[in-house]
């Protein structure tokens, strides 16, 4: 069995929605579609394929989460050499004895990090709890996602430093790592890369036309007049600043060097300076 | 006509070893499907062979895989199968289309609270006719669900890999399709971010939440069909749901589909 699945996978607020809807607008050659960015149609959880289509209630959590990786595996793609799907998922085991987003050969990733300081920031107001509380969960390797994961198909979240390391040195699939700082930096030259790791054929016009589509602008305009699923909640926007460096304004010093404490070898091996 | 009931066969079998992936096999003729560690279940246009080393296994694995399987098996017989629960009135079926965790069981079981019968629950089967075409009345909930909406309905408990029971409730024999109600979990309608149960009548047009929300066939409903969107922002807890009275999604339903039929016949 060869798998046709291409996870777009990070931690979260890390970017993976822009990716998602860079990748989507490269192959509809126009803007995103927000109601069914992902290939698999399910949107924007780690969700069963409807190639499987079975029945979760009756499974125990660790049954579910391998029914769950096979109908990702036998699914076939529509149009492309892949299936994209999202995941927030560790690449570690938890549950039973592989990570839940398991594949078999043919399956790929791409990986995207972003610095955890800009992170703390963002997933703080998204999931409305303080940044001090969002520092403590980033820390926790024993961090789980919310909700009733495994039995979802999703698996254990982690600490930053730990989901990071997980994919990008344990992963048995091909992975390209794309950070979020570098697609800010040059976003043409990223999905460049990002389209031929997932195999789409795009001219440079139709990637420029991708990345302007997809702008921080246009994401956030479309959100206020169609909304967003992946809105938080009434009156919090999904695309809030997107931009690299805002938290040195937003994040309390002690708070910044709480997280580059934790998180130091990781910051570095990705080129994120600490402060002093 | 009622659904017809599938062959079943329970055989002595191994049960597969554990591994990353559900044991799986597809051949031109059938299908299998396994849980690791107590058995397997094959479909074909014959029947439905349920294998494992013991009676018991073989039993774990029907209470699980039994409503795939038979969708398999319908779907083999050229049935349309939708996922979900279907309920009818006087005649009159509204399908419930849900995948697993929707809401579309409870919705359906407190539904017969108000005067609706089960046609079918798990999947719905359709008729070339597009009839609903009626199923054993039994409804599977979380135990604790089964506990305190029907203490006093016949219930069997289920060997899932979860506590959960099947409920007999009131029954509805075949019954013509003449709503149909989309169930999903989501954080939005168009602009509106949902925070708790909501239901859109979607037939003036088609919204572009109608279109993620179809199930992977087409549903062709007549043309009186009335299309409502019920969304949550967090997938069905029905422990939680069954303690929330009155069950008002079901509530809502009830009127709205009322309301349609009353149009329907001019009464309104």
């Amino acid at each position: 069995m060869r798998s046709s699945t291409l996870w777009l996978a990070s931690y979260p607020k890390s970017g993976n929605t822009w990716v998602r809807a860079q990748l989507d607008a490269l192959v509809r050659k126009g803007p995103p579609d927000f109601a069914s960015m992902d290939d698999s149609g399910e949107g924007i959880n780690d969700q069963m394929d409807p190639a499987l289509d079975l029945p979760l209630g009756g499974l125990a959590p660790a049954e579910a989460v391998a029914a769950m990786r096979l109908s990702w595996a036998i699914a076939e793609p529509v149009s492309g050499a892949y299936i994209r799907r999202k995941t927030h998922s560790a690449w570690l085991a938890d549950g039973d004895a592989w990570p839940a987003p398991w594949q078999p050969p043919g399956a790929k990733a791409i990986y995207i990090v972003r610095d955890p300081r800009a992170i703390v920031c963002s997933w703080a107001h998204h999931l409305d709890i303080s940044p001090e509380r969002t520092v403590e969960i980033m820390a926790d390797d024993a961090q789980p996602q919310r909700g009733d994961h495994l039995a979802k198909g999703r698996g254990l979240l982690a600490s930053w430093s730990r989901h990071v390391s997980s994919w990008v040195h344990e992963c048995e699939l091909p992975v390209l790592v794309v950070t979020y700082e570098s697609m800010l930096a040059d976003p043409a030259g990223q999905l460049r890369r990002m389209a031929q790791f997932a195999g789409i054929d795009a001219t440079d016009d139709e990637v420029g036309a991708a990345v302007a589509a997809c702008s921080f602008v246009n994401l956030a305009t479309r959100e206020i007049f169609e909304g967003f699923a992946e809105a938080p909640g009434a009156n919090r926007p999904f695309f809030r600043r997107g931009e690299a460096a805002s938290w040195r304004s937003e994040l309390s010093p002690g708070l910044a060097a709480a997280i580059e404490q934790r998180h130091a070898s990781v910051m570095r091996e990705f080129g994120y300076s600490l402060t002093e | 006509m009622p659904a017809p009931s599938a062959p079943i066969n329970h055989l002595d079998g191994g049960a597969p070893p554990p591994g990353p992936l559900a044991p799986f096999r597809r051949t031109e003729d059938s299908l299998t499907l396994g849980v690791a560690d107590l058995g397997s279940i094959t479909v074909d246009a014959r029947a439905i062979t349920v294998r494992g080393p013991d009676e018991e296994s073989r039993g774990a694995v029907w209470d699980r895989l039994g409503v795939w399987a038979e969708a398999q098996w319908y779907a083999r017989h050229g049935f349309m199968v939708i996922r979900g629960a279907a309920v009818a009135r006087e005649g009159r079926g509204v399908v419930l289309a849900a995948r697993s965790q929707q809401g579309a069981s409870i919705t359906a079981a407190q539904m017969t609270d108000l005067g609706w019968g089960i046609v079918s629950d798990g999947i719905v089967v359709l008729g070339q006719d597009g009839t609903l075409l009626s199923r054993r009345p039994l409804v599977h909930l979380d135990s604790e669900a089964a506990e305190r909406l029907y203490p006093l309905a016949p219930r069997v408990p289920l060997a899932a890999g979860r506590p959960r029971t099947a409920v007999e409730l009131p029954s509805h024999d075949d019954a013509g399709l003449a709503d149909v109600v989309l169930m999903s979990v989501d954080n939005s309608v168009g602009s509106v971010v949902v925070t708790g149960p909501t239901m859109v009548d979607a037939s003036a047009g088609s919204i572009p939440l109608v279109r993620s929300l179809l199930t992977p066939q087409s549903l062709v409903a007549p043309p009186s069909a009335r299309i409502w969107v019920v969304v949550r922002p967090m997938p069905v807890d029905e422990a939680m749901m069954a303690r929330v009275r009155p069950p008002m999604v079901a509530q809502h339903l009830d009127a709205a589909l009322a309301d349609a039929a009353a149009s329907r016949t001019g009464s309104r």
